[in-house]
């Protein structure tokens, strides 16, 4: 069938189709959950629901909130400037630069061995790899499926 | 029994019903031909009804109320049709709410009397159901806002957000596949 022949015949079979009927319970579950959002705690509904003095309210509050956040950060960047490193963010520091040496070890070595390797053992570990994800990745979903979909 | 809508304006429940009534076949209709799943569809039209009820106050008296529901449902269907491609779907509902669109039940249309309908008529209007519901939705949606909402491909580029020559060579597809599926009868 040619293109314009083939658009002119569904264009005129879809436009000759009248419209679906609606299932019968359509409208009960309409009323049903406007009921429903009628009879939820005025918290529950959305915040152009709430009355002005809980609006109001809520907007003091945030604004108290990000005023308290700016002190605070204010106080504590004064505070670091002013004193010297904790120990704990020193110790922190120290195990971060450990980790970095270690991975950086890990590289090197990688870089050095991985020339040297053959082509057959690079494709193994290749799919070796894969399997590994492949086998981690069936096992979160099944436990995906078990877990959370059987609840 | 009086209903407030949000507006706290009294609209009575027997305006709403008639309200829901009288568009609500055009509603489930956009929304089950969009999804191709009845499921999703009634839930689709419920979220339209519940909007239009925050509105019925300016829709009870107006002349555009159809025009209005018909964009609200179209605009619906997508963001929903979107929340739902964005679900891990290898894993979840896809497989059984498939299943479940497969079981829907034959459609029924608002203009068959179950006494004068042409059966053969009927036949085929369900088998044109059928087989936009069997169509990928990649291709059920541009051929239903072209052929149905009389959007241009231009439009319909722009509303899924994909290039004009995929919205051509998908609509062209599926057409394809309702001329297979339908064969002698289109």
């Amino acid at each position: 069938m040619e293109h314009r022949e083939l658009e002119r015949s569904v264009d005129a079979a879809l436009r000759a189709q009248p419209m679906r009927r609606a299932p019968p319970g359509l409208t009960a579950r309409v009323l049903e959950q406007i009921e429903r959002r009628r009879a939820a705690p005025w918290w529950r509904k959305g915040f152009l629901h709430w009355p002005w003095a809980a609006r109001g309210g809520l907007l003091l509050a945030s604004a108290a909130a990000a005023g308290l956040a700016v002190a605070a950060t204010t106080w504590l960047a004064e505070a670091v400037r002013s004193a010297p490193v904790p120990e704990a963010l020193g110790r922190f520091a120290s195990a971060l630069h450990g980790a970095a040496t270690l991975a950086s070890t890990l590289g090197r070595t990688a870089a050095e061995l991985l020339p040297a390797a053959s082509p057959a053992l690079l494709h193994f570990a290749a799919i070796g790899a894969m399997l590994a994800y492949a086998l981690v990745f069936g096992i979160g979903a099944i436990a995906y499926r078990t877990l959370y979909l059987n609840r | 029994m009086p209903v407030q809508n949000r507006d706290a304006r009294p609209a009575t429940s027997d305006a709403f019903v008639a309200f829901v009534h009288a568009y609500q076949d055009m509603v489930f209709s956009i929304a089950a031909r969009m999804t191709g799943n009845d499921t999703h569809a009634q839930d689709i039209a419920q979220e339209v009804f519940l909007k239009a009820y925050d509105h019925f106050a300016q829709l009870r008296t107006s002349p555009a109320a159809g025009g209005w529901l018909k964009t609200v449902t179209t605009r619906l269907t997508l963001n929903y049709l979107s929340r739902y491609r964005r679900r891990w779907q290898l894993f979840s509902e896809l497989r059984a709410e498939d299943a479940a669109a497969a079981e829907d039940p034959a459609p029924e249309f608002a203009a068959d009397d179950p006494v004068q309908a042409d059966v053969e008529s009927h036949q085929r209007r369900v088998l044109i159901e059928q087989a936009l519901r069997e169509l990928p939705e990649h291709q059920r949606l541009p051929l239903f806002l072209y052929h149905f909402e009389e959007l241009s491909y231009e439009q319909i580029s722009r509303l899924l957000r994909i290039s004009l020559p995929k919205v051509k060579t998908d609509i062209h597809r599926a057409r394809a596949a309702l001329a297979k599926a339908l064969g002698e009868q289109l």
